[in-house]
This record gives structure tokens, sequence and C-alpha cells, in this order.
């Protein structure tokens, strides 16, 4: 009996815990497998993929003189001097001269003595003078290389003041330069997911055209980069895995363009120039390639780059019985006032020196005598006939072709003899007959341009050559020479009419006294 | 047979008096209540509030809740209610590291409530299921960090080192941030395993998404308030009549008040950017513009 009572027993003190079990658990949690993490110690750090590094080569030069390599700094630029160390020091290590450029005003001045043109992350606009004048000088064969960046595209100042001026994108700005080559950056950046060096904005590059300023490349790396549409050619080019920050869209962007016949050159990103990504992939074998692309040879200087043309000392020549009167004097002034930018020597004589340049000075019937006829046949010139000098009015009109007159209006087809003869006729003339007067019947017909009257006008002509370049200055009288001297020393040719390496300037005729007219 | 039986039930019954019904039964079913309720608890569901975003003193209070959960066996499962736009790495890489540990013994459930990005989805992959509301703020899976300064000399302060002023290079900082981003990565791929049906690409662009579009993306697993968490939880404990305790109460926390960790303007406003340099798993929602 006893024994059922302590079986009761039991089961009243074991049967609460179970049925309090059942009603809390209905089983136990168990994991079936461990949890997993991530393993933390193998996941690599990327190190950078630096590459051998490029030692500089010496660039082969076809002319005696360094190029000049100019270096916008005018514009509010997005980058310091010393960030792009290593493209100046590979532009000195090719032997070209570099030199910035911190005034705007100067621009155009300054474009006449350089070979290349480099504009880096600019945000403030570029005047329409200065668009001008970089349009003209890449015309005279200079080259331009125009780099934009998604990492500088603003100016602090806009960003910390909020001044609308100021936000000016440095894309918008890079496209006025361009846009008369059919190339624009856009503004955006590429990304890769897939094909990128430790980060989606650092895009791996493998696709280049057939250049000589990308075809020994391999690899390149652009650290953040702008796309770029063009109309010319495409030298390198993304994966089609690299995506436009615009569009979400997988292309194969365009990055690195050429355009103007291989004279421009425009570059989406700027940190492959600068340390260490420079030394990564092929980037400094690109810098090396476009720095010889930048230096490999002088621009040939044109009448436009006055008075850059001349790079040795200069000759100014004068006839052998000419009398230095006052008006020669301010002639030769001028001239000299004209060479101290380039700070060489001028030199008097009556005929060329060897290793100078040469600047001749005379009326327009010197021009027609036998000393001058060598350097001015080249031109091409004709000098039509006019009436005699004793015959000569002095009239603001122009005249009207007569009966009397026709013939002499015909200009004949000039021969050496044609020319020899006349000069001597009109030296002789110029003998007997008051000094420096011309008839305003008397024309000049200059190839390419037109006729023009010979009373109101000054030719300067300019004939570049390999031991010698020559600049012609040719007036009617020698009052006009020394308007002509001043006019291009303070002006330079921005009054006259440029066609080639010919220039009609206009200077006071002779009615006028010296005064110019519109003065 | 049962005439038997009944008959000797009757006499036994016969034979029992009060005293006897005390002693063999009354006592001892007292006892077995008693020693029901010290022995068998009612199993709990702590619940982790993370309504801040993840540093130094946010981080601390988790872990000690975390520790808690741990600790107390009554605590059979765990839910993390998140708010949170993510923060440092150190400190949530020390959360997640944390609640792997715990969920090796319970399960934890992440809910999300406004949003759980960067950081804070770092610490809900790591747990074993996650709901949200439809429109839920999820995602941004990333890292992000401002570079140190170059290094450069300052005339008045001495160093022994180049970085030991800027902490390491600009490109070095980059590829920190490369590795971070990796383990993040990672404990996506781990923590949602077959259940992710998004790229690497698309996971790893950054992107915020909604609760409904995450469950397609299977970054998520269901779209689900808190009860249903509490469900989820009390299955997989396989647990029933439990009760629900916050674990900052339990843990003897006080009252939760926020160190400011992002950047105040002049005027007082608090900017999405946070005050103190270093690399974070961080949601910067995008830039209000006023009307």
């Amino acid at each position: 009996m006893k024994s059922y009572r302590l079986i009761i027993a039991l089961l009243c003190l074991v049967l609460p815990t179970l049925i309090r079990n059942l009603w809390f658990y209905q089983g136990s949690y168990s994991r079936k497998e461990p949890v997993a993490t991530p393993d933390y110690s193998q996941i690599e750090l990327q190190a950078l993929p630096l590459s051998t590094p490029v030692t500089p080569a010496e660039i082969e030069q076809t002319v005696t003189a360094s190029p000049v390599v100019l270096l916008d700094i005018a514009h509010d630029n997005m980058f310091s001097l010393s960030e792009i160390e290593p493209f100046t020091q590979a532009m000195i290590d090719a032997k070209a001269e570099v030199r910035l450029n911190d005034d705007p005003a100067k621009l155009t001045q300054m474009l006449k003595d350089a070979d290349a043109y480099v504009v880096i992350a600019p945000t403030l606009p570029f005047e329409i003078e200065e668009q001008d004048a970089i349009g003209k000088f890449v015309n005279r064969g200079g080259r331009l290389l125009v780099i934009t960046d998604p990492t500088r595209d603003k100016s602090y100042y806009g960003y910390v003041f909020g001044d609308t001026a100021a936000n000016l994108q440095s894309v918008t700005i890079a496209n006025t330069l361009l846009e008369s080559y059919q190339t624009a950056f856009v503004e955006d950046y590429l990304y890769d997911m897939v094909n990128n060096e430790a980060n989606f904005r650092h895009i791996i590059l493998t696709q280049f055209n057939q250049n000589t300023l990308v075809t020994n490349l391999k690899r390149l790396i652009f650290y953040s980069a702008h796309s770029i549409r063009t109309g010319g050619e495409v030298l390198v080019r993304t994966a089609d895995t690299t995506r436009s920050s615009l569009t979400d869209k997988g292309d194969n962007f365009a990055v690195v363009a050429s355009a103007a016949n291989g004279q421009v050159i425009a570059i989406g990103d700027m940190t492959f120039m600068t340390r260490p990504y420079v030394q990564v992939a092929d980037n400094q074998l690109l810098l090396k390639n476009l720095v010889e692309w930048l230096s490999k040879t002088e621009r040939v200087r044109s009448l436009e780059d006055i008075p850059y043309i001349f790079v040795r000392p200069v000759t100014l020549m004068l006839p052998k019985d000419i009398t230095l009167n006052q008006q020669m004097l301010e002639i030769i002034n001028a001239t000299q006032q004209f060479l101290t930018p380039l700070n060489l020597r001028l030199t008097l004589n009556n005929e060329p020196q060897e290793d100078h340049d040469l600047i001749i000075v005379g009326t327009y019937q010197q021009a027609q005598t036998k000393v001058f006829q060598p350097f001015i046949r080249p031109f091409n010139l004709e000098f039509a006939a006019g009436k005699s000098n004793d015959e000569a009015t002095l009239s603001t009109e122009t005249p009207q072709p007569t009966e009397e007159n026709e013939d002499l209006q015909q200009t004949p087809t000039p021969t050496e003899e044609s020319q020899v003869e006349t000069a001597r006729v009109e030296s002789k003339a110029e003998e007997t007959a008051a000094p420096s007067k011309v008839s305003i019947e008397q024309t000049v017909m200059i190839p390419g341009i037109g006729r023009f009257s010979l009373d109101g006008i000054g030719l300067v002509l300019y004939k570049p050559g390999d031991g010698q370049n020559t600049l012609i200055l040719l007036a009617n009288s020698e009052n006009s020479l020394g308007e002509l001297s001043l006019l291009l020393l303070e002006d330079g040719l921005s009054d006259c009419l440029v066609q080639g390496n010919v220039a009609v300037c206009p200077v006071a005729k002779e009615e006028d006294n010296g005064y110019r007219s519109g003065d | 047979m049962v005439t038997e039986s009944a008959l000797f039930l009757k006499k036994v019954v016969k034979t029992w008096n009060l005293r006897t019904f005390i002693f063999w039964i009354a006592l001892p079913l007292i006892t077995g209540i008693l020693l029901s309720t010290f022995f068998i608890k009612q199993p709990l569901i702590g619940v982790i509030r993370l309504n801040d975003a993840i540093y130094h003193f946010s981080a601390r209070d988790l872990l000690t809740q975390i520790e808690y959960a741990y600790r107390h066996p009554q605590i059979k499962a765990v839910i993390l209610v998140v708010n949170s736009p993510g923060g440092t790495v150190a400190d949530t890489e020390s959360v997640y590291m944390e609640l792997s540990r715990l969920r090796q013994w319970k399960p934890v459930i992440t809910v999300v409530e406004e949003t759980a990005a960067s950081g804070a989805y770092y610490l809900a992959v790591g747990t074993d299921y996650i709901l949200a509301k439809p429109n839920s703020t999820i995602g941004s899976i990333g890292v992000y960090s401002f570079l140190p300064d170059y290094p450069l000399v300052i005339d008045d302060v001495y160093s022994t080192g180049p970085y030991k002023l800027w902490g390491s290079s600009r490109d070095a900082t980059v590829r920190e941030i490369e590795l971070a981003k990796q383990g993040f990565f990672q404990a996506v791929k781990l923590g949602r395993a077959e259940a992710l049906k998004a790229s690497e690409e698309v996971v790893l662009s950054g992107q915020v998404w909604n609760g409904s579009e995450s469950l397609k993306l299977g970054l998520i697993d269901e779209i689900g308030p808190l009860s249903r968490a509490y469900q989820k939880a009390a299955r997989m404990a396989r647990i029933a009549h439990y009760r629900v305790e916050d674990l900052r109460t339990l843990a003897g926390l006080p009252e939760y008040a926020p160190e400011q960790p992002f950047f105040l303007l002049s005027d007082g406003v608090v900017t999405p950017y946070p005050a103190k340099a270093g690399i974070y798993y961080l949601y910067v929602p995008p830039a209000k513009r006023l009307p």
C-alpha cells in the first residue's frame, strides 16, 4: 500500500515540471552547421600595381632650339605644379622649355612663341579673344593638350561660397576650346564594378588605337575619368563593362581622343600623371609619349607670331647711301624695341649677314630696285605702273579708269627684265623728282589677297629660311615706314589683313601728313 | 479485471484520510509546482533596439545586451530591432562578431523599422532572419571615408614616422576602404547565402532599396511587423507562451542618451556626415533642398 502512495507522490512531484516544460518548450534549438563569418585574415589588401619606371629618353630634335610648351595657370586651374611634377620634369628631360601663363591678357603674345599649349582643369572661362588666339595658334601648327578630371571640376571658391558664377564646371570651360574640333568632354565620371583597380572609379584600359601616342601601351589605369565624345580619332577606349555615371550603362567610352589632324589631344583624367599613379601600369609610358608629342619639333613660325619669328641676332639692312634722318632713327628705335622681348641683338648693315635674321625696310620704289628684288621676288608682288611723279595729284578719290590711263591700269606680267627696267626708271625719276611721293594710281597686286593702292597701306612680308628669317617692311614713304614700325610695335598685326606670310596694314595717306586716318 | 481494480481502488481510497491526502498528494504537488517554476523558467525573447548610428557608445550598449543574452539561458531568442544608418567600421564589425557568437546558441532575428543601411545592414545579415516593412530603407552596402591630407612637414611638430600624423597615405586609405568593402560583401554573401538573388555588381553599387524591392533581391526574408518576428523567433527557438523583454532593461543599462556622432552645423542642425574622420559603413541620405 505504501508503495502506491510513493508512486502517486512522485507523480505529483514531477508532473508539474513536465507539464510546465511542455507548456513552454516544444523542443530544443540546435544549429546544424556553425555560423559562418568572413575570414577577414584572408582578405588581401590590393597593392598598387607599380610598373618598371621608364627612364627619360632622348627626344630627337629637328631644330636646334628647344621647343616651348606653355602651361596655363591663368584660369583658376584645379591643380598644383607639384602635383604634375612628373609631367613637367619629363618635358624638361625632353629638352623642352616649360613656360607658365598666369595672365590671360598675355596669352595671345605668349602663344606666338610657343610650340604647344597645355590646359589642365580650368575653372575660369576663356575670353573670346583667348579662344580666338588659341584657335589661330592651332591653325599655325601649334599643338593643344586639354585635360580635365572629375575630381578637379569645380574651384574651391565655388564649393565654399556657392557662387554661381564660380561654379562653372571645368568640363564646360574646356569644351569651349575643343568645340571647333568636334570634340567635347562629357560631364560624367566613368566607373567599372567588374574590372577596376581597388575601387570602382579606377578603370583599367586595354583598348588602344593604332597611333604613335598609344601603340606601345598595353594597360593604363585612370583614377576617375570623364568620357569624351569626338568626331576625331579615339586613341583609348574603355572596356564594355565600364559605365558612365550619366547613364549607368556600359560601353566602350573614349577617354583619350585626338583631333585637328593630331594637333589637338583631349584626355579625361589628370591623376594618371601624378604620383604615385604615374608609376602604375603603362601610365608613365603614356606620359612619355605625350611629352614627345608636345615637344617633338618646333612649330614653324609664321608672320602672325611676330616678333617671335626671329631666333638669331638681327640685321637691319639699310641702303648704302642712306642718311639716317629722324624718320629712320624712329624706325631703328622701334625695331630695337620690337626685338627687346626676344633678347636679340640688332645690328645695322647694308647687306645681309650670315647667321643673322634680317629686317629690310624700304619704300615701294626701293622695293623695285635690283638690291631689293631677290628678297621681294618670292612674294610675287605685281606693282602696277602709274602716272609719273610730275603729274601726281593727291586725291582721296579712287581713280576711275579712263581711256588715257586704262593702259596704265593694266598690270603687265612682271618679268625680271621689266621689273629691273621699272626699277631703273623709277630710281632715275626719284633722283630728279620730289622725294617719296607716289601717285595714288600706283597699286600692288598681292597673290591670294587682291590689289591695293599703294598710298595708305604698308606691307609686312615674312620669309622663313633655314639659316635666315627675313622680315620686310614696305611703305610709300619714310614717314609711313616709321608709322608702320610703330604699328607693329604697339598693336602687332591686329589692325592688319594677314594672309599667310603677307600682311597689309593701314598707314596714313600722304595727304594726312602722317596722321593715320581715323585717329 | 476492471472490477477487481475498481474494488482495489475503492479499498485503497477507503484507507485514505485527510492526513494521507495532504502528505502524499498535496504536498508533493505543491512542491512539484514550486520546483517546476524554479527549474522551468518561462522563456524570454529578448529585444535589442538599435535606434542610432553605430559608434563607440551605441556599440558598447549593444555588446552589453548581447553579452547578457548570451549568459542568460532563460533568453531563448533575440530580436534585433533596427533603425540605423550604420556607423564606424570597427564598431560595426565588433557587434557583428558578437552577434555571430550569440547565434551559435540562440536564434537572432532582425526587424527593420525605418532604416537598416550600411553598417546596420551588416549587422542584419549576421542574423538568422530579416524582416522589414514594405518601405523600409535597406542597403547602402559599401564603405566610405574621407582621405587624409597629403603629408607635409610642420615646423613645430616632430613625429617619428612620415604617417604618424596622417595615419596613412591617401592611396593606402583607398585600399583599406576596398578591404573593408570586401569584408562587408563576404558577410552579405555568407549571411544571405542562396537567398541572395542580386548580382555582386548590384549589391556593391551602394544603392538603397525599399523593403519590397529588397525582398525581390534576396536582401531580406520577409515583409512583416514585429509581432511576426516574435512568432518566427519562437518557432526557431521552439518555445511557446514566452515573454518579451527589453534587454536594455534586463541588462541594467540606463536610459539611452545618444552622443552626437554626426557633424553639427553652427546653427545646431545635424548633418548626416560623421563628426570624426574615419572609415564608415554609413548611409548618407541625399541632401534635401529647401523650398
